[in-house]
């Protein structure tokens, strides 16, 4: 299993896993989690922000393709929390800027989640998020996500800031939050989830080579 | 609903949350977390990791400030299993009140546990339920409040309990790390809590009591403890110590 960061340079080479990733997140935000905003055409889901600018961060097992997934939005393009939800960052200002990315959509196939434990896809997933953010150099992360998640994050060292008290919408409690990609936090991450090495596929054009971590 | 943003309660939140960041010893967490409840009304306060197949609860706690004689009350009266408090947080995410807790159909068990917290002047209070980040649950829970609470500020506890909660799992790391018992020293703390005694303990391991009395002060002295029981305790709560 590895990780690959498709961004406007590369997308043209991962065509078939963006768009299984568009059907999962059918399949999971709609089908499974009923978020009642999101719309679904043709079978998969994707909004506003699914524009461009947009990097996709894919967890893939060979032989099954798209496992999980997130989404990250520059900031300087209107995002989901400028735009929708920009209510939830009541107690601080949202950082902003060219090295701020907004992380969505986060998810994983109901089959490689762990029960009670975190699952080893999410493992993979964070740190290879953590290993695009460190080489990229983006400086901060701003999110919005399930309230109950910042046990997870807060534990995972990923020092969280929040940005404001959790908001009700619909069934859920949201909180928005910003954190700083740092080598400790990745160490952590991977001192957590028992990963030993990289699971960013480092060449762009030929990720599917990888094959780099067992779960 | 908007959240006033200068309501001076939730601003001290997030001004504590990022002074949590900075502590790294249990007195000045207890004190952090002391000051700020009491700002919103309540009166002491229990963080515990909460097992899942076991009655005693003490072992477990993480940090508290007033819970001395309830904690030693409740683990003697195997209260864990029935109290209904404990048992919602394995049922939600959301935080709650006692009462919320106490609603519905409760065992006569259950409604004894609630009846005793309540004679001991703990009637009513809030938990805020965890799963961390290994997916095992704890639960930070505030004795009193007001009748009032409003829910942001439900909330704001909801996050700052969040923080108090990741902070001491923090501490609890640092301590275990300064603390690490010598396999010797387990040996003895075990058969000490298996009711054996210094001098048999002596015999059984082939050496003295003197150095059986010393193993054992080693180990109080890493867990800066005052006595047998405690340093048993403090050993089991740092996992450590299987018994």
């Amino acid at each position: 299993m590895h990780v690959v960061a498709i961004d406007a340079d590369n997308r043209s080479k991962f065509n078939a896993e963006l768009d299984q990733h568009f059907r999962l997140r059918a399949d999971i935000f709609v089908g499974e989690l009923q978020w009642t905003d999101l719309t679904v055409k043709d079978g998969r889901e994707y909004d506003q922000f699914d524009h461009r600018d947009a990097v996709y961060i894919l967890a893939i097992n060979a032989g099954e393709g798209v496992v999980g997934g997130l989404r990250l939005l520059p900031t300087q393009r209107p995002t989901l929390m400028s735009e929708i939800f920009p209510q939830a960052a009541n107690m601080a200002d949202m950082p902003t800027g060219p090295n701020v990315y907004e992380w969505t959509r986060f998810f994983v196939v109901p089959h490689w989640r762990g029960e009670g434990r975190q699952s080893p896809v999410s493992g993979i997933l964070f740190c290879g998020l953590f290993e695009y953010l460190l080489r990229e150099q983006i400086e901060t992360v701003r999110c919005i996500g399930e309230t109950w998640w910042m046990p997870r994050f807060i534990g995972f060292g990923m020092s969280p800031r929040p940005l404001g008290i959790p908001i009700r919408h619909d069934r859920w409690s949201l909180t928005a939050f910003s954190f700083e990609p740092s080598h400790q936090a990745l160490a952590s991450l991977r001192k957590v989830h028992g990963i030993e090495h990289s699971v960013l596929a480092t060449d762009r054009g030929d990720a599917r080579k990888g094959d780099i971590v067992h779960v | 609903m908007t959240i006033p943003r200068d309501f001076k309660s939730i601003q001290n939140v997030f001004a504590v949350i990022e002074i949590l960041r900075t502590i790294d010893d249990k007195a000045g967490l207890v004190c952090a977390v002391g000051d700020l409840s009491r700002d919103f009304g309540f009166d002491s306060f229990v963080v515990t990791r909460l097992p899942v197949k076991e009655q005693r609860v003490r072992p477990h706690v993480l940090l508290h400030s007033g819970w001395d004689d309830w904690l030693y009350n409740y683990d003697r009266s195997r209260y864990y299993l029935a109290d209904p408090v404990a048992r919602k947080c394995f049922e939600t995410v959301e935080p709650f009140s006692w009462a919320e807790a106490a609603g519905g159909k409760l065992s006569p068990e259950a409604v004894k546990i609630m009846d005793d917290a309540a004679s001991r002047g703990m009637q009513r209070g809030l938990a805020i339920p965890i799963i961390d980040h290994c997916g095992f649950h704890s639960v930070v829970s505030l004795v009193g409040g007001p009748d009032d609470l409003q829910d942001f500020e439900k909330r704001a506890l909801q996050l700052f309990g969040y923080y108090v909660h990741g902070a001491a799992e923090r501490i609890a790391r640092i301590q275990a790390t300064s603390a690490t018992l010598s396999e010797r020293e387990l040996d003895i703390l075990h058969l000490l809590a298996c009711g054996k005694t210094m001098g048999t303990i002596g015999k059984e391991l082939q050496i003295s009591v003197e150095t059986v009395k010393t193993h054992v002060k080693r180990a109080r002295v890493k867990l800066q403890t005052k006595n047998v029981p405690q340093t048993i305790v403090e050993a089991m709560r740092s996992r450590q110590l299987l018994v």
